[in-house]
């Protein structure tokens, strides 16, 4: 008769059965039929194999227990869920394409050699004009509404931009005595 | 079937004249409170017993129910000292009467007998488990206590539910490797493990 379980779980010292392994792999149905076979055989006649088995059933389920609870929940996606997170990521990715196709447009206006050229003149004559007070054309009203309009001296106002850009659209007839470019075409 | 086991069980009950009854005649049959505390001894290790055999829980409890079903009938044909191996005997008996009933039945009477009343004593007996939650605990503790690839194999086999031989080809060890480090881990956790729940 070989050691009860007790025995083998009282005594550190004492070998355990051999059969133990045995009995753990006729429970997780690792045997072949053959081995099985002659297993339970065995189990007809053998009171300690019976409690072998009781033991190694006990301690599988256990372990089992023990590692499933040891493990963090992992919830598997749903393919309601892939299909929401697919949406979901079309819609950012259109947005986020969106919101840089303005930006980018907004940087990269066009420039033309002219408008450069008639930016970089106003600007100068801007400067110049503070310093010499030589704009005839400006009325004070203007010139105080301008300031207004800027947050520092040396900066180009508003309007001055604005009048570069429509420089740069097809021509059309000045106004008589009313020309943009006469006041600083001091030449 | 029914018969043959029987017959089983009481060649399997020994001496008459040191049994728990001294006849056959349902006046001496055990008492069913003498049942009950049998029962409360011994269900949760022959419920672990009939898993291991079935490896299936549901069938596991029926072959249980048959077992004490058979030892309220016959129970006083079996020695006092020698009750347990009577139990294990009768048990191994009705697991294996219960695969070759459930092999040889057809679909349409499985369900008919499962549509049946339970019996007596299946609405008498409580619930067993076959381990109790601080052994659960217990174990926990010492498979962290576990060498590394001792551990690895274990959780490998009985929670992943490899073979032995995918975690050899796997790991690049011989399977007579593997198979130690099994068994050097589950003398370990062997220790860990209590005496099965009872309530004595």
């Amino acid at each position: 008769m070989s050691p009860t379980p007790a025995n083998l779980t009282d005594d550190p010292g004492m070998e355990a059965d051999p059969r133990f392994l045995q009995a753990v792999q006729f429970v997780l149905g690792d045997l072949s039929a053959h081995e099985q076979a002659a297993f339970e055989a065995a189990l007809i006649d053998d009171l300690g194999l019976c409690e072998l088995v009781a033991q190694a059933t006990r301690l599988t389920h256990g372990v089992q227990l023990a590692l499933a609870e040891s493990d963090t929940p992992v919830v598997p996606a749903t393919p309601t869920d892939v299909r929401r997170d697919r949406w979901l990521v079309a819609a950012v990715a259109t947005l986020a394409t969106g919101v840089a196709a303005g930006f980018f447009t907004t940087l990269t206006a066009p420039s033309t050699p002219a408008s450069t050229q008639a930016a970089a003149r106003l600007v100068s004559l801007w400067r110049d004009a503070g310093r010499i007070h030589s704009v005839a054309a400006l009325s004070e009203t203007t010139v105080d509404a301008e300031v207004r309009d800027t947050t520092g001296d040396d900066r180009v106002p508003n309007w001055m931009l604005a009048a570069v850009s429509l420089e740069n659209r097809p021509s059309r007839p000045p106004l008589p005595g009313n020309s943009p470019a006469e006041p600083w075409d001091d030449n | 079937m029914e018969s043959e086991d029987s017959t089983e069980t009481e060649s399997a009950s020994g001496d008459a004249t040191q049994n728990c009854g001294s006849g056959t005649s349902s006046a001496e049959r055990l008492a069913p409170e003498l049942v009950r505390e049998l029962y409360h001894q011994h269900a949760a290790e022959m419920l672990a017993f009939l898993q291991g055999v079935l490896r299936d829980g549901d069938r596991a409890r029926e072959a249980l129910q048959n077992t004490f079903q058979r030892m309220l009938e016959s129970g006083h044909t079996a020695r006092l000292d020698s009750i347990r191996g009577w139990l294990f005997r009768v048990a191994f008996n009705e697991a294996m009467a219960l695969r070759r009933r459930q092999s040889a039945r057809d679909r349409t009477l499985q369900r008919f007998v499962s549509t049946q009343p339970p019996t007596e004593i299946e609405t008498q007996l409580p619930e067993t488990e076959i381990i109790r939650a601080e052994d659960v605990a217990r174990l926990k503790e010492a498979l962290k206590q576990l060498p590394a690839d001792q551990r690895e194999v274990v959780e490998r086999r009985m929670h992943r539910d490899v073979t032995f031989a995918q975690i050899a080809a796997d790991l690049k060890v011989p399977l007579g490797t593997v198979l130690t480090r099994m068994r050097l881990a589950l003398q370990k956790l062997q220790k860990t493990l209590g005496r099965p729940p009872s309530k004595d």
